[in-house]
């Protein structure tokens, strides 16, 4: 079974989604901060007259200090609503065999675990599958303390 | 199949439409029994929807339809008297039908209920009625109904008998169906005329029904929803395009784009204007809701509708329903006292309820009113003391308005029994938040022994709202205006009281109160500009019940906007929604509530602040105000609030000019218009004038106001005086265009409602576009 991947490059990392869930990629779009929103939002997109929020995987995987604020945008249909993640860069898309998946290993620890569904072995390097449900799940980071 | 689900589902929101009209029209003959074209048009109802389930094999549906419209049609006939007996069965029947049609709705099917007993009682007024009502009528046709009901009742209960559970419908339909249609020709008393009332009957269904589907067709909400946002959408790509070609020295393309903008406004209009709904759509429910109510109560109430036209948005009307039943049950339950009561009060045993439906401005305002006694401000407190909601103590010192404001307090209920009705803890309060959540507000008056009137002002449509926009830093907040009480802006030259510090909270004292201050860009975390204490932008924000200052880097302008809800990602932040302006660029709207509440300017636990909060709401009430006094022709006096006059003028009565039914005057370039007040406020007195007592005075005072964005000039008789005045003794209008009267200088005075007042003498004058400067 074949199956293929949109890829990405977040910081050093080269990610994946499953190509039927990406709806499309945006270069250089506008990006509307939100303040007190949580620090992994970079803010909402205009896209085409729909408000989409936009999820920064950089800070998501606790990439800091990344020089350029990049603005690559990956707009996925998640059910109810559209969202989207910006990332640094954009890549091919790729086609794996399912033999090559391997589960990611328990050394990998702490938030990447949980965004790392596991890694397809490509010939050069390693593909990382995002897991997208964990990605948009903010959970503990709420952003500022409301109770200040 | 699905073909089949199609008709299925028309016949199910037809047939549901029909019975709210049913309801409204067995209520209404129980007043008025000899209105036969109402009986025509239930009989036509209920006929219809037999006829439909016989076609779609709903056996128990069409068994007690049967029985109803076979009672129906001699009801119609005068054969039998309307009883209030038989107004309850027939009521009950339709709510029998309502819940067959809901199971098939849900399940497909009709559900095993047993409706045989109404099918007997209904059975039993139609015979009673055929046994002791021989009269012979001497007219032919008459008895020829007679006749073509007659067979129909014979083959009912052979029908039953054959099949008795009703789960065997699919066998025992067309049994009843084929009887009831060939029984007239197969066994004809009076072959001749059997047929003909039937036929009628049917003529009238089609050339009725042909009309109104000419006229109408059902579209589904969602297509309506749908061509909403995308109209939206276009109304965002033309005020880019427009804003574009401003500076684009084409003429050519700047004419085209005139064009498209005032097309697409249109277009706008006339999206909306689909997805309006007349007021009557849950109004026609309220008689037979009422009726019930009173019933159980053991009350009489008679209920008046006024404005039922008045158009809506679909989402409102959806939304405002609960809350409009609820104020309904509330005036039938505590407002209304018992026929008893009232007599020893000397009041007509029956209450009057009374339901009105108006626009004013981009809102619509719904009145209930009922004659009962009024709020019992010894029962409200006694109960809001043992609810916890005041001190004992306190109540003493409590003003009439803020002991009406108590019964908008969560956990209040002031029913001495708890009926099953209006005590089900869901309490006025509810009515209030869902009100304010739509942008809304609801106000009280209440008069001891004479009335309560419930007033509901809500927003025409929840999609399009107007806001300001601000700036805080970079950032672009679009403020609703509905929580914008006003604007303020501190120079800086020394002139105005600065931004005063009160143990570290920034404070404004703002016509004497002291108004707590919230930074916006501080509460936003962004960056922030050197605060001066005496240049600042604040707008002043009502937040729940109590307003504060919210001090922003700039004020930019106020728009219509489309709202767009945030995603799950950014629920709990200070912001409602989100919206894309003109420019393409995303605006975020403020939550005004949630912000004062981060803020802490807001309390969330109202109960404990609630005797500090009403007596701010009663300062607030006391306020001081500025109003221009007007004498009228037999010296009546009348005010006009002094923020809404931008001059006083005077015109010689010769320059005034008729332009169709208007009044007019040149005045710099525009033509203003006039409105007399004389003419739209008449005295009440019943002698007419005497026309020579007019006055002819060479010049004619004029106020000139600004309303809702238009100038309008209103002709007194004489502009008497400009004064502050407190009015804390106020009391509410009496009549339309008068917001309160008061006492000022010992005489009563009718403060007026420009609005109102204006829609009183030109009902078109805030549809028509503000005149171009």
């Amino acid at each position: 079974m074949a199956q293929q991947f949109c890829t990405f490059y977040v910081g050093d990392l080269f990610l994946g989604i499953e190509v039927e869930r990406v709806q499309e990629v945006l270069r250089d779009s506008d990006i509307t901060p939100v303040p007190t929103a949580p620090p992994s939002v970079r803010g909402l997109i205009n896209l085409r007259g729909q408000i989409v929020t936009a999820i920064d995987l950089g800070t998501r995987f606790g990439i800091a200090d990344r020089e350029d604020e990049s603005s690559t945008v990956l707009v996925l249909d998640a059910g109810s609503a559209l969202l989207s993640f910006v990332v640094d860069r954009a890549g091919d898309v790729v086609e794996v065999n399912d033999e090559s998946f391997e589960r990611p290993p328990d050394t990998l620890k702490g938030e990447a675990r949980r965004l790392i569904k596991g890694t397809y072995k490509l010939q050069k390097k390693l593909l990382l599958v995002l897991d997208v449900e964990n990605a948009l799940d903010l959970g503990a980071d709420t952003g500022r303390d409301k109770a200040s | 199949m699905s073909g089949m689900d199609a008709i299925i589902a028309e016949f199910l929101a037809e047939s549901v439409e029909n019975l709210d009209q049913l309801d409204q029209d067995l209520v209404s003959l129980e007043k008025n029994p000899s209105d036969r074209e109402v009986y025509g048009r239930i009989f036509r109802t209920v006929h219809t929807i037999k006829g439909t389930c016989g076609f779609l094999a709903f056996g128990t549906l069409e068994s007690v339809t049967h029985v109803g419209e076979s009672l129906l049609g001699r009801l119609r006939d005068g054969e039998i008297e309307l009883t209030p007996e038989i107004t309850t069965d027939l009521l009950a029947m339709i709510d029998a039908v309502r819940a067959i049609l809901a199971k098939i709705d849900a399940t497909g099917a009709e559900g095993d209920e047993d409706y045989s007993a109404l099918v007997a009682r209904l059975q039993g007024h139609d015979d009673t009625a055929g046994g002791n009502n021989p009269k012979p009528k001497s007219v032919a046709k008459k008895s020829a109904k007679k006749a073509a009901l007659a067979p129909k009742k014979a083959a009912k209960p052979e029908a039953k008998g054959k099949n008795p559970s009703p789960t065997a419908k699919a066998k025992k339909k067309p049994a009843v169906k084929r009887a009831a249609k060939s029984a007239p020709e197969e066994e004809p008393p009076e072959p001749a005329g059997s047929d003909e009332p039937e036929s009628e009957n049917e003529d009238l269904e089609l050339t009725s029904a042909a009309a109104v589907a000419e006229t109408n067709i059902r579209v589904d909400v969602r297509v309506l929803d749908h061509l909403m946002n995308l109209v939206g959408e276009l109304v965002l790509a033309r005020n880019q395009l427009v804003q574009h070609l401003a500076t684009s020295p084409d003429s050519h393309l700047a004419s085209s784009s005139l064009r498209l903008d005032s097309i697409t406004s249109e277009l706008q209009e006339a999206v909306m204007r689909t997805r309006m709904q007349p007021i009557s759509s849950i109004w026609r429910k309220l008689p037979r809701f009422t009726r019930d109510l009173a019933l159980s109560f053991g009350k009489e109430v008679e209920i008046e509708m006024e404005g039922e036209d008045t158009d809506l948005d679909k989402s409102v009307i959806e939304a405002i329903k609960g809350s409009l039943l609820h104020l309904v049950r509330n005036s039938v339950d505590h407002g209304i006292e018992a026929p008893d009561v009232r007599e020893a009060h000397g009041k007509p045993r029956a209450g009057k309820l009374r339901l009105r439906a108006h626009h004013e401005g981009g809102y619509v305002v719904i009145e209930v009113r009922d004659d009962g006694s009024g709020l019992s401000h010894e029962r409200i407190i006694a109960r809001a003391v043992k609810a916890g909601l005041v001190a004992e103590e306190e109540s003493a010192d409590l003003s009439q308005a803020a002991i009406e404001a108590l019964i908008f307090q969560p956990g209040f209920s002031t029913a001495s029994k708890v009926t099953n009705i209006s005590g089900r803890g869901v309490g006025l309060d509810v009515v209030r938040n869902n009100v304010e959540s739509m942008g809304g507000s609801i106000e009280l008056q209440s008069e001891s022994g004479r009335s309560t009137t419930f007033r509901v002002k809500i927003p025409l449509t929840l999609a399009i709202v107007s806001v300001l926009l601000v700036r805080a830093d970079h950032h672009r907040i679009a403020i609703p205006q509905a929580s914008v009480v006003e604007l303020i802006r501190l120079q800086g030259n020394g002139e105005e009281t600065p931004i005063e510090d009160l143990g570290g909270v920034p404070v404004y004292r703002l016509r004497g109160k002291l108004l707590p201050l919230v930074f916006l860009d501080r509460e936003l975390g962004v960056h922030q500009e050197e605060s001066a204490t005496t240049k600042a932008n604040i707008v002043v924000l009502q937040g729940d019940d109590r307003q504060f200052g919210l001090v922003v880097a700039g004020v930019e302008d106020s728009q219509e906007i489309v709202v767009k809800p945030l995603g799950r990602l950014l629920s709990g932040l200070p912001f409602a929604g989100a919206t894309i302006l003109g420019d393409g660029q995303i605006a975020l709207i403020l939550d005004v509530f949630r912000l004062g509440l981060v803020a802490g300017v807001v309390s969330e636990s109202r109960t404990h602040t609630v005797a500090a909060q009403i007596s701010d709401a009663v300062k607030a009430r006391a306020k001081v105000e500025r109003l221009v006094c007007l004498h009228g022709e037999d010296d009546e006096r009348m005010a006009v609030d002094f923020d809404q006059v931008n001059r006083l003028e005077f015109f010689p009565r010769t320059s005034l000019e008729r332009v169709g039914n208007q009044l007019v005057v040149q005045y710099g370039d525009e033509i203003l218009q006039l409105i007399e007040l004389q003419k739209t406020l008449p005295e009440r007195r019943k002698e007419a004038r005497n026309p020579t007592a007019r006055s002819q005075d060479e010049t004619v005072p004029v106020i000139v106001c600004t309303v809702s964005g238009r100038r309008v000039g209103l002709v007194a008789h004489r502009i008497a005086d400009i004064i502050d005045e407190d009015l804390k003794a106020r009391r509410s209008g009496s009549r339309a265009g008068v917001r309160s009267c008061a006492v000022i200088r010992d005489r009563v005075t009718e403060i007026l409602d420009l609005e109102a007042l204006i829609q009183l003498a030109d009902p078109t004058f805030f549809e028509r576009p503000i005149d171009q400067e």
